[in-house]
């Protein structure tokens, strides 16, 4: 059954009543069972409210009694649910259209791989706000795994690319490079240097991918913690970025593909913290390009500005 | 402020970051990073230094414990790389002894991301001027 946690509000998975833990925020809970019998309630400690539950619903967790009270997320504006728990005749979300749901890379085993793999894909490319909506936010594993695989096939394909560059394109961006600033500073690129590089790059994709990965949703949910958006916690992040990540697979389009996919995958992010963190589409953006103005005023801005001085060039010829 | 400890399960987010902080330091101190050429495009553009220029060379001077060279390459870079090799050694003899996580509230986590991003300006700030000059 699903339960959520009264203190953070995430949901988790879990397969037994009774005292635990939250695995997002280590909150003492208590998931009571609707077919034990009760007993007499105390005059002292009142009881949170009884949830009523069923196998497969969500459920909401309330400390145990005598545990000392936490503090409430203070950030955003959540309801006030006073030291612990919800307010009286609060209920479970019904299930339906707002109860959490795995994405279909999390039901590979179900689906198959290649169909989970594919759907998810189609899913976050052309409606990331409805995917990430109800996303479950505990099942970072297969966000992250989504992400390593599609980053790594998008590397891969790059090296691809740079391997078959024949010699008359590198003079031609070697002339191009000529008359920049620091030009100096470049080494003259030669087919066997690209080449070294680019196996370099390929066998450690996969591992730069997944540090990568982890880098930028710590940069992300640094930006959303100063903008005050980080509602809920960590995994939501990587969640968004994880999935996100899908979109690197578009570098296999020739020239254009990194382009897209960096800009595809920045929209999809700015849909992916909006709905995972529920904090409003302006901190979603402003936490969006906080790593775009660190690192992309590095890569983006003058890759665009290098790209359009190519392009230039090229009409001229 | 009060801060809090929570107990996590022994293998998490925190232990990947660790994890990831003492790769850093290996590499850094293992691999002839440095000979790579350098192709910061902001820079390549611009001439002028973004703020991330100089953060190869701050890991790596440290690394080798050339603290005044790190410094002077990028001092944030410096101050992130003792802080996040800081921060692995603790985590580890955090997992060795199976002692709580510290918690700290969102409001401390948001006053240190503001800092953080501050620190960062003006370490940009800096660089500029140190570039210019």
């Amino acid at each position: 059954m699903l339960a959520r946690c009264a203190r953070c509000q995430s949901t988790f998975t879990t397969d037994h009543y009774g005292t635990q833990a939250c695995p997002h925020c280590s909150a003492q809970i208590v998931l009571e069972d609707p077919f034990a019998s009760k007993p007499p309630a105390s005059s002292e400690a009142p009881q949170p409210s009884a949830q009523p539950t069923v196998p497969d619903q969500v459920v909401a967790g309330a400390p145990p009694p005598g545990s000392p009270p936490a503090s409430q997320p203070t950030s955003g504006s959540p309801p006030h649910y006073g030291a612990w728990g919800p307010p009286p005749g609060w209920a479970p979300p019904p299930v339906g259209a707002d109860a959490p749901v795995s994405s279909p890379f999390a039901q590979r085993e179900r689906l198959g791989f290649v169909n989970a793999y594919l759907q998810t894909w189609k899913m976050v490319a052309l409606d990331p706000a409805r995917f990430f909506r109800n996303l479950r936010i505990d099942e970072t594993g297969s966000a992250v795994g989504f992400g390593v695989i599609s980053g790594t096939l998008g590397t891969w394909f790059t090296v691809l690319f740079t391997l078959i560059l024949p010699q008359t394109s590198l003079e031609a961006i070697n002339k191009l490079l000529e008359g920049l600033p620091n030009a100096a500073e470049l080494p003259h690129l030669t087919t066997g240097l690209l080449d070294g590089f680019a196996l370099g790059i390929a066998l450690i994709a996969p591992l730069s991918t997944l540090i990568w990965m982890f880098l930028l949703a710590a940069i992300y949910h640094l930006f959303l913690m100063v903008f005050g958006g980080a509602h809920r916690g960590f995994n939501a992040t990587l969640t968004a970025v994880g999935y996100a990540r899908g979109l690197s697979v578009l570098m296999a389009i020739p020239w254009i593909g990194g382009i897209a996919a960096g800009i595809w995958g920045l929209i999809a992010v700015i849909f992916g913290l909006d709905e995972t963190h529920r904090c409003g589409m302006g901190k979603a953006v402003a936490a969006g390009f906080g790593p775009s103005i660190l690192s992309c005023c590095c890569c983006c801005v003058p890759g665009i500005t290098l790209m359009t001085v190519i392009m230039a060039k090229a009409a001229g010829a | 402020m009060r801060l809090a400890w929570k107990k996590t399960a022994r293998f998490g987010v925190p232990e990947i970051f660790a994890g990831i902080a003492a790769l850093s330091f290996l590499v850094a101190r293992f691999v002839p990073v440095l000979r790579l050429p350098g192709l910061c495009p902001f820079k390549l553009i611009t001439g002028l230094p973004c703020c991330t220029c100089g953060m190869t060379h701050a890991f790596v001077h440290l690394a080798h414990g050339e603290l005044g060279r790190a410094m002077a390459a990028n001092p944030a870079g410096c101050a992130l790389a003792a802080a996040v090799w800081l921060f692995a050694v603790l985590d580890l003899a955090r997992i060795a002894v199976s002692a709580p996580l510290p918690d700290p509230s969102p409001r401390a986590w948001r006053a240190l991301a503001v800092m953080g991003v501050a620190i960062l300006g003006v370490n940009w700030v800096f660089l500029l001027v140190k570039g210019v000059s």
